[in-house]
């Protein structure tokens, strides 16, 4: 924080009285600004999920959102005469590449309608998932994984975002034992890892449970025609 | 909102203006727009549209030859294009620093040749704001939002993108507190340190203060603007067809008070009657994603 001294042998009385109001009115609005999460600010926008981008999360497969920028000139968002942010256009480009924009319309609590929260930062605003906490003065970003699970787990449950494939599930088996066995050869070398070998064996039997469970069984394309070997 | 006396008044006491515009300048760094690598796919003016759709076709290498015999007719086959459509829409910034403000300012920052710098700056970095926006929607992910960035998850991306046959430089953006995490597993492995090349002064000069050097030949940016969704950083690896962007050369209509550089329009407009002047960049800008399997979203913890 900035720290201010007058030079009270040359300054006037009235001078020094106004002015130390104002060093202080000064100072109180640096101490404030100080006293902001020290996140870069960012735009609006809405979350979007892929059926190919899961992982494990608070010991469930959870979607890896996506970021639809509400800001006009990314990704097709247009606005209008009047300056409202077009999206129409952006999210039917965005479904042709298989993802799902989440309207803000599909969270509601007591406190409102959506699920993104605008809060000051140092250089602006800073908008974040009503899941992620901010701390003054910090870049930390935590985010609540179990709350934002189980509204993902809803949206699942009434279909309004697509449930995990098997095939998704067995890319993310297939990473996470990638991932097991990177830790478990780091351990051997340096304890340290140990704590994260751990994390990531449970990680991946929380993917293995979840493939064992899956309804459906991964199903091959339709039977193909027979081709004829030989010039007849 | 006005710039008054009142407001720098005890940064004048002390006379740290200039330290603190340093600071202000040095909060995130650049990476200039023509070497960053996103394809760069027109300008809008005179174009009677603010939207450039690109159409990517596919090459006759991917449908193949097929085998005929010596009379057989060949049947024709149909492109598949892929079509982007990049709208262009303007952002703004703008100072209006008053005459006292001006006149006591010891240092010299409020001229217009150093706002007009300011704002070139300013547009360069909401670009690379607006790409970084765009690292989380690849399709494709490498690396946890459950671990800190790893030299490992970071080759695994790089081989997953080569596997979808993403041609050409390899470029990254990467939050800083990623790039940390991989400079740190770099400094402790010497194969990693030996793959590294740390950025050297004249690249930083043509490739911008953002730009950090380059891991196993992957070009690697750093970038605040970074977003952190489900505790995790997206940062993105991604070649020149992942990304394109867009811009547009405004019209200047009166040189005595407007100056075009690059394609800010920068403009001075005098306010006599309260001892004031507006200096004001425009740039026109838009960036969309062009082709999804050559660019990957790269997590990692933000703890």
């Amino acid at each position: 924080m900035t720290r201010v001294k007058l030079n009270t042998d040359t300054a006037p009385a009235t001078y020094q009285a106004a002015k130390g109001r104002r060093v202080a009115q000064v100072l109180a609005a640096e101490e404030a600004r100080e006293q902001l999460p020290r996140v870069s600010p960012c735009s609006d926008f809405l979350l979007q999920v892929h059926p190919m981008r899961w992982d494990v999360a608070g010991k469930r497969i959870v979607p890896v959102p996506g970021r639809f920028s509400l800001v006009p000139g990314v990704d097709g968002v247009d606005e209008d005469r009047r300056g409202r942010v077009v999206v129409s256009s952006a999210i039917a480009n965005r479904r042709d590449r298989g993802w799902t924009v989440i309207p803000a319309e599909w969270y509601e609590d007591e406190d409102g309608v959506g699920y993104v929260q605008a809060i000051p930062v140092k250089g602006g605003v800073a908008h974040v998932t009503i899941w992620d906490s901010l701390y003054p003065g910090s870049t930390k970003v935590r985010c609540d994984l179990e709350g934002m699970a189980d509204w993902f787990d809803k949206l699942i449950a009434e279909k309004k975002i697509p449930a995990p494939s098997v095939a998704a599930l067995e890319d993310l088996v297939d990473k996470l034992e990638r991932e097991l066995s990177k830790f478990l050869n780091l351990q051997r070398r340096d304890s340290k890892y140990s704590a994260l070998a751990e994390a990531s064996a449970e990680r991946l039997e929380v993917a293995r449970t979840a493939l064992a469970n899956h309804n459906d069984s991964m199903r091959p394309v339709k039977r193909g025609k027979r081709v004829r070997k030989t010039a007849e | 909102m006005a710039h008054l006396f009142a407001d720098v008044a005890n940064a004048r006491t002390q006379e740290e203006l200039s330290s603190a515009y340093g600071m202000l300048l040095a909060e995130e760094s650049a990476a200039l727009l023509n070497v960053l690598g996103p394809s760069y796919v027109g300008d809008i003016a005179a174009g009677a549209s603010n939207v450039i759709r690109v159409t990517d076709y596919d090459s006759a290498a991917s449908n193949g030859y097929a085998s005929r015999t010596e009379v057989q007719a060949i049947s024709p086959t149909d492109p598949a294009p892929a079509k982007t459509e990049v709208t262009v829409a303007r952002y703004g910034f703008a100072r209006q620093p008053s005459d006292l403000v001006k006149m006591t300012d010891s240092h010299g920052v409020l001229n217009p040749v150093l706002l007009a710098q300011d704002m070139l700056i300013g547009a360069n970095q909401k670009l690379v704001e607006l790409i970084a926006g765009l690292m989380p929607n690849f399709s494709a992910t490498a690396g946890s939002a459950a671990a800190a960035a790893s030299v490992d998850d970071f080759f695994d991306a790089c081989s997953e993108l080569r596997q979808a046959n993403a041609n050409g430089q390899l470029i990254a953006m990467l939050h800083a507190k990623q790039w940390g995490d991989l400079s740190k597993e770099l400094a402790t492995t010497s194969g990693g340190a030996i793959q590294f090349a740390p950025a050297t002064q004249d690249a930083l000069i043509s490739r911008g203060s953002g730009f950090q050097g380059t891991l196993n030949g992957v070009q690697i940016y750093t970038s605040n603007r970074v977003t952190a969704d489900a505790g995790g950083y997206r940062g993105g690896i991604f070649t020149t067809d992942a990304i394109a962007w867009a811009d547009g050369t405004p019209v200047v209509e009166a040189p005595e008070s407007q100056v075009l550089i690059g394609k800010v329009l920068f403009e001075i407009d005098r306010k006599p009657l309260t001892a004031q002047t507006d200096y004001v960049g425009n740039v026109w800008l838009g960036v969309a994603e062009r082709q999804d399997g050559a660019g990957i979203t790269f997590l990692s913890s933000t703890t």
